[in-house]
């Protein structure tokens, strides 16, 4: 009895837990793309996504590794290195690839690097890379141009590290201005704009939790307890019934 | 040794009085239980509201300066929904400012002739954050805490068991109240 007892509290305690766990998975990301661009806020022109898979071939025969690119409008607050650092680990990317996220409608940036990439760019490269080859474009809304001149500038930079060259010859030669942002489908909208919560999944669970629990506590109303039936009726008999029988006598 | 009868009928009385009390205490505090579990999914709703107003002031700032009435309100708004010490009644407080104070900043936003000839922020002023909005609020009104607390209040206000688990300590589910 104490043993069941005790599994029961521990039962209820790893149900709590569960409940509880998605309180704290608090952000929410896209999935991994097919290819190296995520363009949630559809910024990006076909022509820059194709040239990318292009440049993401070469880079990863000269260096072994990839750049990929995210687009989302915005992050409802979050930090967008964090951000970039989190997606970088939830899409498990190599060592020496390299993700550039862009933010449009909070007008931010930030690239997340793999433990190789980030030695051969480091911090202050990095800074200098976006101040000096994607900040005034990006601002100017010509994304296509911003993500074409700091991919190619990073893409050179991991390629130099390994001694290497990277040819970028016919890429991005026919950058089409993209600075506004194009009809998307409805789960690329809800990815570009809700950053945090797998929000639709968790309700989807507590409400499955709750109709349970419903049926149960219906279930519990309506039948016929028959151990407190039974149990009523020892007490009566013992307390009433063997009394008024010793009387007889 | 023998029982008189008036002292066994005490003892059964106050054995079924202390059975009936702690049998209505025990299935309403589990009850209860059930119903406090469901909040995380309230607060993940709340979430999307918090969102929604981070990203209206993202594009709020870049066409109107902070100090604007219309932008701290907003602002003030936020900071208490977004405030994990604050009870549910102040967040529900904080919701419904919230659906008001951003739907009209907004509509103010929308005369501006930035906003106007700005593409990109136009579309985020007239549609998207709009859409985010009112999602939101759907969202936050839908959740099933909101249900599951309104069940709960509703029987135990209604059964004779409540009534005892009530006289016992059980609390009726607090109630976040979106309208």
């Amino acid at each position: 009895m104490r043993m069941t007892r005790i599994l029961a509290f521990v039962l209820a305690l790893m149900l709590c837990a569960g409940l509880a766990v998605p309180a704290f998975a608090e952000t929410k990301y896209p999935p991994r793309p097919q290819g190296t661009v995520a363009d949630l806020a559809g910024v990006l022109g076909e022509q820059t996504i194709a040239d990318m898979e292009t440049l993401n071939t070469r880079l990863n025969t000269a260096a072994g590794g990839k750049l990929y690119i995210l687009t989302r409008h915005f992050l409802g607050g979050v930090n967008a290195s964090n951000y970039a650092k989190k997606v970088f680990d939830v899409w498990s990317l190599d060592k020496n690839d390299a993700l550039l996220l862009m933010v449009i409608g909070e007008e931010t940036s930030a690239i997340a690097l793999g433990s190789a990439a980030e030695k051969a760019v480091p911090n202050d490269t990095q800074i200098s890379l976006l101040a000096n080859h994607f900040r005034n474009a990006f601002l100017a809304r010509k994304y296509d141009e911003a993500l074409a001149d700091v991919t190619v500038q990073l893409g050179q930079t991991l390629a130099k590290a390994k001694n290497q060259t990277l040819d970028v010859t016919g890429l991005f030669g026919q950058t089409a201005i993209q600075s506004t942002p194009q009809p998307q489908t409805t789960d690329d909208w809800w990815y570009g704009m809700f950053a945090r919560d797998d929000y639709d999944a968790r309700e989807s669970d507590n409400d499955k939790f709750w109709q349970d629990w419903q049926n149960q506590w219906h279930y519990e109303e309506t039948r016929i307890n028959w151990r407190s039936v039974i149990i009523w009726g020892l007490v009566i008999y013992f307390l009433f019934f063997r009394k008024k029988r010793r009387h007889r006598r | 040794m023998k029982l008189k009868t008036g002292t066994a009928f005490a003892i059964m009385v106050v054995l079924i009085i202390g059975s009936v009390l702690f049998g209505a205490y025990k299935g309403w505090t589990e009850e209860k239980a059930y119903v406090d579990a469901t909040y995380a999914g309230l607060e993940s709703m709340l979430q999307t509201r918090v969102e929604t107003a981070y990203n209206i002031l993202a594009v709020a700032k870049r066409h109107v300066p902070e100090t604007d009435e219309a932008y701290q309100r907003v602002s003030m708004d936020l900071s208490q929904l977004d405030n994990q010490y604050n009870d549910l009644s102040r967040k529900a407080e904080a919701n419904d400012a919230l659906g008001r104070d951003a739907a009209a900043l907004l509509k103010n936003l929308s005369q501006l002739d930035s906003v106007k000839n700005d593409n990109r922020d136009a579309m985020y002023v007239d549609n998207y954050l709009p859409q985010m909005l009112s999602e939101s609020e759907q969202m936050t009104v839908g959740a099933t805490y909101n249900q599951a607390a309104a069940e709960f209040n509703g029987r135990i206000n209604r059964t004779f068991s409540g009534f005892l688990a009530k006289l016992m300590g059980v609390r009726p589910a607090e109630v976040f109240n979106a309208e």
